[in-house]
């Protein structure tokens, strides 16, 4: 087998290097310096499709790179997009805009391909890099990890090499793959492409012949237009579209997760990049009624209070129709996934040009993208055991669901207490607390204090003051200070 | 006294089951007929030996039942129903009585309320057309009235009791068309005369109910078709209203106590509706917070919570604040049975009445005066846009505080018409639609008005403007105009 790759690849490259060594002992080499850096990671992943059911479990499998001594393991951040099974037996990911929640993963395990298996604790995502980590619960053991440097960027035509996987039976094993890079793209995702066979490509490293790590495969997710979970029409232009890839592999370049990878990844993640705005597809036909004289571009649903979109002067029903001097091609919400994913990846603190209609005239802005703040999903919790409750801090999209002023202080409620859970009309996830018992309870910290306090004081009852839209009430709760 | 005659011979029936049981499965070759003659003859001369007030007691229901029995009505309504986007005709059965010597009948508001039109079948199985009189969803009371020229002789009026009267334990039937059987009469005893229901429940059609009323819980079998039928005691006196049943429970039915059916009814008869003073207030009993207040029972009841732009906010009142009096009546609720007679006291005074509320406050006793106003509607009537594909709904104050909306501007997407117009622009249930082309939406009027001005110029091309929670979103219908 290595004889005829040698064949055909005699005429495009010189077969002894400098150094003196040929393309297969160099393959030969890679696999002895990788095979026990990529890991296979199974894991548990639950799925809330829709509020009111309860969530989808699957079992799932990617491969994890060995990104440090100590067993930490570095996996693409598609492993929190749902997963879940749709009619006609087809797994589809669905982005997290379509499910509007994460999905939560647990029970891990990590193989080696030495054989050995160990149990895995999540650590956490790396939003931006968008990659996530597991630390492998196996002791004093030392493993060997894969060092991102400043990796050059990938050619088309270069030759590569794909590190992958193999699954069962085979595996986990590790396959060699001598490859071209046959794409490089920016749009929407920054990347490159290149021909593989690898069955389970998510997490394969890719690497030039010297070693030097390039990328790594990824998942590009389909953009998918709001609300198609409801509309079966799109749901099922999505699935037609999932072969194309086939064949394929994306590749991200490694300076996206470099840094994350070499950083503890227990430390605070970064961000991604934010705009602050709700977009809606510019169709010709919207265009056209609009007696706009452009035939694509994005119609601002919302501009977040305090967002760099605000700051920069846009607003609502403004029309996008340029980003950095090109015009906007978007013309069906489809294609807002895209656009969205390239807003994501350009980076907090870049300063973007952008060209839109107002009121039958242009104008320009310019917007200087911030860290995403925490949503909802994301925010930082506290619970309190002895009054049975659990509290978030308010989120920028908690406050703008519910129309409330960016000043609004409180905390959001998001685990009623039990005892006063059985009536509705007495406290709701989502009520504001503005006051423990005489206590104003400002944000998160301010309620710990409160809640501290309470503790010292031990009363029988606590009063707590809330807040539902325009409505104010409160209820007690009987503390347990055992 | 009866309870204890009855007892016995009722536990002897059941042994007497098993007994029959046992025989029956020795005698195999016997016929049914045989068996069941056997059984019935079995029972009758136990009974007979055991108790002579039974047969009183048998005496007294067939003559109740011949006073009720002849002013017993079905109630068949034909409503609009919407569903998908579109209106459609609906039925339903339920029962209802003869109210008076005009021809007035009494249903449930969730068996005739707006009804297009009404059929009535009569005791003696005449079907009769009828006319919604008034409805009042806040008692799911409804009345209507026999639709016949002067000379038609309508059944003799049921007598009314009065329901403060009744006692737990004792003895009423139920009377209507459970599951459509009409005529059907079902027997038992006042479970409970004060059963609090939470005043959060919705009827089907939406509306809030029973925040003005405890409730008569009766063990007699009530179920679906026994709405609106009356409740009545041994005196063959109407008690009650049969509402509600549980689900998943048997022998629990709830009926409307008949005292707050008079009043409700007279008020429709007279005024076509229930006009009610509204003060934004919502109580809490003292029981649930005694100990922030006080350990001692105490008078007065918690202000839970306060309505934003009610007379009430208005006026500076809190929630926590405890009222102490109205109108110079002292109030007391300790327990939660005790709050609907606080709501309805409220909702009784005349609107537009200066009412002085005592209220205490971190132990000081303040004095306000508030005007009270009428409460509106607790949810808007929903419209069909044919050639646009959807139905939609106003927003009343009830559902802008439900769903946080900033304002009560703009009409509710109820049903979107699979494959319709609407359905293909994307439109979605939930949408508030604030805007049609540059004309701002206010309310239901407003887009019936819109509507039916560009349906029938064929407006092509409808831009639409609305609010996806907080997301403003353009949604432009191709309208499709058949024919």
């Amino acid at each position: 087998m290595n004889s005829s790759l040698l064949v055909g690849l005699g005429l495009l490259i010189p077969l002894v290097t400098p150094q003196g060594e040929s393309v297969s002992e160099k393959l030969s080499r890679l696999e002895d310096r990788y095979r026990h850096s990529l890991v296979q990671v199974t894991y548990s992943q639950q799925v809330r499709v829709s509020p009111g059911e309860p969530p989808q479990e699957a079992e799932l499998a990617t491969t994890g790179i060995l990104v440090s001594e100590d067993g930490m393991v570095m996996v693409s951040g598609m492993i929190y997009e749902p997963f879940t099974d749709v009619p006609h037996g087809v797994g589809v990911r669905f982005p997290a805009s379509v499910t509007r929640e994460d999905a939560t993963v647990s029970e891990a395990r990590v193989h080696l391909v030495d054989g050995s298996e160990h149990a895995a604790t999540l650590i956490g995502r790396d939003a931006e890099a968008d990659v996530a980590f597991f630390r492998i619960d196996a002791g004093e053991r030392r493993f060997e990890p894969v060092v991102f440097g400043s990796a050059p960027a990938a050619a088309v035509g270069q030759e590569v090499v794909v590190l992958s996987l193999l699954p069962e039976p085979l595996g986990p094993a590790l396959a060699v793959e001598l490859t071209r890079v046959q794409a490089v793209v920016s749009n929407p995702y920054e990347g490159f492409v290149v021909a593989t066979g690898a069955s389970d490509p998510v997490g394969s490293l890719v690497c030039d012949l010297e070693g030097t790590p390039l990328g790594m495969l990824d998942a590009i997710t389909v953009p998918m237009p709001q609300g198609s979970l409801r509309n079966p029409i799109a749901l099922l232009s999505v699935m037609r579209d999932l072969p194309k890839s086939v064949g394929r592999g994306f590749a991200r370049p490694a300076r996206q997760f470099a840094a994350a990878a070499s950083r503890s990844p227990e430390s605070v993640p970064l961000r991604r990049a934010w705009l602050g705005v709700e977009m809606q597809a510019l169709t010709p036909e919207l265009a056209e009624h609009l007696n706009l004289p452009v035939r694509a571009g994005i119609v601002l649903g919302y501009v977040y209070q305090r967002s760099p979109a605000e700051m920069a002067g846009l607003r609502t029903g403004d029309v996008l129709t340029e980003f950095q001097g090109q015009p906007i091609d978007v013309d069906r919400d489809e294609d807002l996934g895209a656009f969205s994913e390239k807003l994501l990846r350009i980076g907090a603190g870049t300063e973007i040009r952008i060209g839109y209609w107002r009121d039958g005239a242009q104008g320009s802005a310019v917007a200087t993208l911030a860290p995403a703040p925490k949503t909802s999903r994301e925010a930082d919790t506290v619970e309190v055991e002895e009054l049975d409750l659990a509290v978030q801090e308010v989120t920028f999209d908690y406050l703008a669901t519910r129309n409330l002023d960016p000043e609004t202080q409180g905390v959001v409620v998001r685990e009623p207490p039990v005892a006063v859970r059985t009536n509705p009309n007495r406290v709701r996830p989502g009520d504001l607390l503005v006051k423990l018992g005489e206590r104003t309870v400002a944000d998160l910290d301010t309620f710990r204090q409160a809640v501290e306090m309470l503790r010292q004081e031990r009363p029988g009852e606590v009063v707590l003051f809330v807040e539902r839209g325009r409505e104010s009430f409160f209820f007690a709760v009987k503390p347990d200070w055992e | 006294m009866l309870i204890g005659d009855r007892a016995t011979p009722h536990w002897q029936n059941f042994s007497n089951r098993g007994k029959v049981t046992r025989s029956m499965r020795s005698v195999r070759r016997g016929t049914a007929a045989q068996l069941v003659l056997a059984f019935s003859l079995l029972s009758t001369a136990e009974i007979a030996g055991q108790s002579t007030s039974a047969e009183e007691l048998q005496q007294r229901v067939f003559a109740a039942r011949d006073l009720v029995a002849p002013a017993l009505v079905n109630v068949q309504p034909i409503t609009d129903v919407y569903s998908s986007g579109e209106r459609r005709s609906s039925t339903a059965i339920g029962s209802g009585f003869i109210f008076d010597d005009r021809g007035h009948i009494v249903t449930n508001y969730h068996v005739a309320g707006k009804a297009k039109r009404l059929i009535i079948t009569l005791s003696d199985r005449q079907r009769v057309p009828g006319v919604l009189v008034g409805e009042d969803p806040l008692t799911d009371i409804a009345v209507l009235k026999v639709d016949v020229g002067t000379d038609f002789k309508l059944p003799d009026p049921v007598g009314l009791g009065d329901s403060d009267e009744l006692q737990v334990g004792q003895y009423v039937m139920a009377l209507g068309s459970p599951l459509a059987l009409q005529r059907s009469l079902s027997f038992g005893v006042v479970s409970s005369k004060d059963r609090y229901l939470p005043d959060d429940f919705k009827l089907p059609t939406g509306e809030r109910t029973g925040s003005f009323n405890t409730w008569i819980q009766t063990d007699a079998a009530i179920n679906p078709g026994n709405s609106g039928g009356p409740l009545v005691n041994l005196d063959g006196l109407v008690v009650g209203v049969n509402s509600r049943g549980a689900f998943g429970a048997s022998s629990i039915g709830f009926a409307i106590p008949i005292n707050i059916v008079k009043e409700v009814a007279a008020e429709l008869i007279d005024h076509g509706r229930v006009r009610r003073s509204w003060l934004g207030l919502d109580f809490q009993p003292r029981e649930e917070l005694a100990q922030y207040f006080e350990a001692e029972p105490s008078p007065g009841v918690v202000i839970r919570s306060v309505e934003p732009d009610s007379p009430a906010a208005r006026a500076g009142i809190q929630a926590g604040d405890v009222l102490m009096a109205y109108g110079g009546q002292e109030i007391a609720a300790q327990f939660q049975e005790e709050l609907p007679a606080i709501y309805k006291l409220i909702a009784d005074t005349p609107v537009g009445e200066t009412v002085e509320q005592l209220i205490e406050r971190d132990g000081e006793k303040l004095r306000f005066a508030l005007v009270t106003e009428e409460r509106s509607q607790s949810i808007s009537d929903e419209m069909e846009c044919e050639s646009w594909g959807f139905t939609a709904r106003g927003i009343t104050r009830e559902f802008a505080m439900e769903f946080n909306l900033p304002d009560e501007n703009g009409v509710v997407v109820v049903g979107v018409k699979p494959n319709g117009a609407a359905f293909r622009a994307r439109l979605f249930p939930g949408d508030r639609v604030v805007r049609v082309e540059n004309e701002e939406v206010a309310g239901l009027d407003a887009l019936l008005e819109i509507y039916r001005r560009l349906d029938s110029e064929e407006v092509e091309n409808v831009l639409l403007t609305v609010m996806r929670q907080h997301s403003r979103q353009l949604v432009l219908i191709e309208a499709s105009y058949e024919q």
